[in-house]
């Protein structure tokens, strides 16, 4: 199944980059939507907040320039900025649907990078959450940039240890399980 | 460095998926030889580390964004092959959990920080060794990023010339190089001054307990 899901997002993708008709684009980003049903909202949210920065820039200053030229920009627009929120939607609904560590498993040197850059991650989300909320709950008044980077400084070095003896204790986890038996050791 | 996907020509993706698959399959086959007990914690942690590094992005006005990246951290670390495999797997991952650059962007962005990136921070360090350690890591820092820069200014700079409509008007990204080069290059040569700070610190906290870093 997840090949199947995989294979039909590759093939979305190629046929979006080579057709430049918005009804195509407003069409695959439809069908996208409706896919996703109830998390539909939030799945269109995530793409525009995603490709508010970089499309939202680029379109302002292709605007102006081409304005600046007395050239018309609104075909450019539309269809660029449908493209990228097409792509990304569907993107985001793939990565929704697709267990990323099961998407690897054919690839056993992969999958064990992926699981252990995505356990650090997770941890390093949650302790940075700690650390966070622990500032909060000890200043009445919002931080000022010395307090911040103090604070930044010191909850990124305890980061570092603490992720690197998660690390550690996960990697002998692991082995001892025998996921990682044939790994030359010397 | 974070191309989002519809930017880039199939002309400018397809072939650089093919390079860059050329890469992934060099770099996974010699993985488990490359990999040491001592080297896989410290690699997951540069990776983490390098995930939240190119969380802050600040957009650039000709094309893409800037931000840390961790390559001269990455590639002073474990060298060139883990240092490209580690990179495109937290851009993959940036890509699928945030939407943070494209899908059709990863061999791009991989090339020009995994590859690139992590060879121009490597041979930097090797050349600038004999001046001491805090000068070649700084080094390495500011030139793998401003090098990986220039790769990304150049594939984005190349779209209008690659794919245009009849008229010649642009299908992708719609600046050329006499834009995007100064718009992205520059911002990384001050963005490489914190770069060469932050592999300096890397190299200092993680390097020595990594067994020498890269070979």
């Amino acid at each position: 199944m997840i090949m199947i899901w995989l294979i039909l997002y590759a093939i979305t993708v190629t046929i979006l980059s080579l057709v430049h008709d918005p009804l195509v684009f407003a069409a695959v980003l439809a069908g996208t939507l409706l896919i996703a049903g109830r998390d539909a909202p939030g799945l269109a949210r995530r793409a525009l907040l995603a490709m508010a920065l970089f499309s939202g820039v680029v379109s302002v200053a292709y605007a102006v320039s081409t304005l600046w030229r007395g050239d018309s920009p609104w075909v450019w627009l539309l269809r660029t900025n449908l493209r990228v929120m097409a792509m990304t939607t569907l993107t985001l609904l793939i990565a929704s649907r697709v267990d990323l560590i099961r998407a690897t498993s054919r690839l056993p040197a992969l999958q064990f990078l992926v699981i252990l850059t995505l356990a650090q991650i997770r941890s390093l989300r949650c302790l940075w959450e700690d650390f966070r909320r622990a500032l909060q709950s000890r200043t009445l008044r919002r931080p000022g940039p010395g307090t911040a980077l103090h604070h930044g400084g010191a909850a990124g070095g305890a980061l570092l240890r603490r992720a690197e003896h998660d690390l550690e204790a996960r990697l002998q986890a692991m082995d001892a399980r025998g996921f990682f038996v044939d790994v030359d050791r010397s | 460095m974070h191309i989002p996907d519809g930017f880039l020509g199939p002309q400018t993706w397809i072939p650089a998926y093919g390079a860059a698959g050329a890469g992934w399959a060099w770099v996974l086959r010699g993985l488990r030889r490359d990999l040491r007990a001592e080297t896989i914690p410290r690699l997951g942690v540069a990776s983490a580390c390098s995930f939240v590094l190119m969380l802050i992005a600040i957009p650039l006005p000709g094309g893409t964004t800037a931000h840390l990246t961790g390559v001269g951290m990455i590639a002073v670390l474990f060298g060139v092959r883990l240092g490209y495999l580690a990179i495109s797997v937290v851009l993959l991952m940036q890509a699928l959990l945030l939407g943070d650059g494209g899908i059709t962007a990863l061999p791009i962005s991989s090339l020009a920080l995994g590859l690139v990136g992590t060879a121009t921070a490597v041979s930097a360090r090797r050349v600038l060794r004999p001046l001491g350690e805090t000068i070649s890591l700084f080094a390495a820092g500011w030139c793998g990023v401003v090098a990986a820069a220039v790769i990304t200014a150049l594939a984005l700079g190349l779209q209008p010339t690659l794919s245009h409509d009849d008229v010649g008007a642009p299908l992708f990204f719609p600046f050329g190089t006499a834009t995007t080069l100064p718009a992205i290059v520059v911002p990384h040569l001050l963005i490489g001054i914190l770069e060469g700070v932050v592999t300096i610190i890397a190299w200092r906290g993680l390097g020595k307990r990594t067994g020498g870093g890269a070979p």
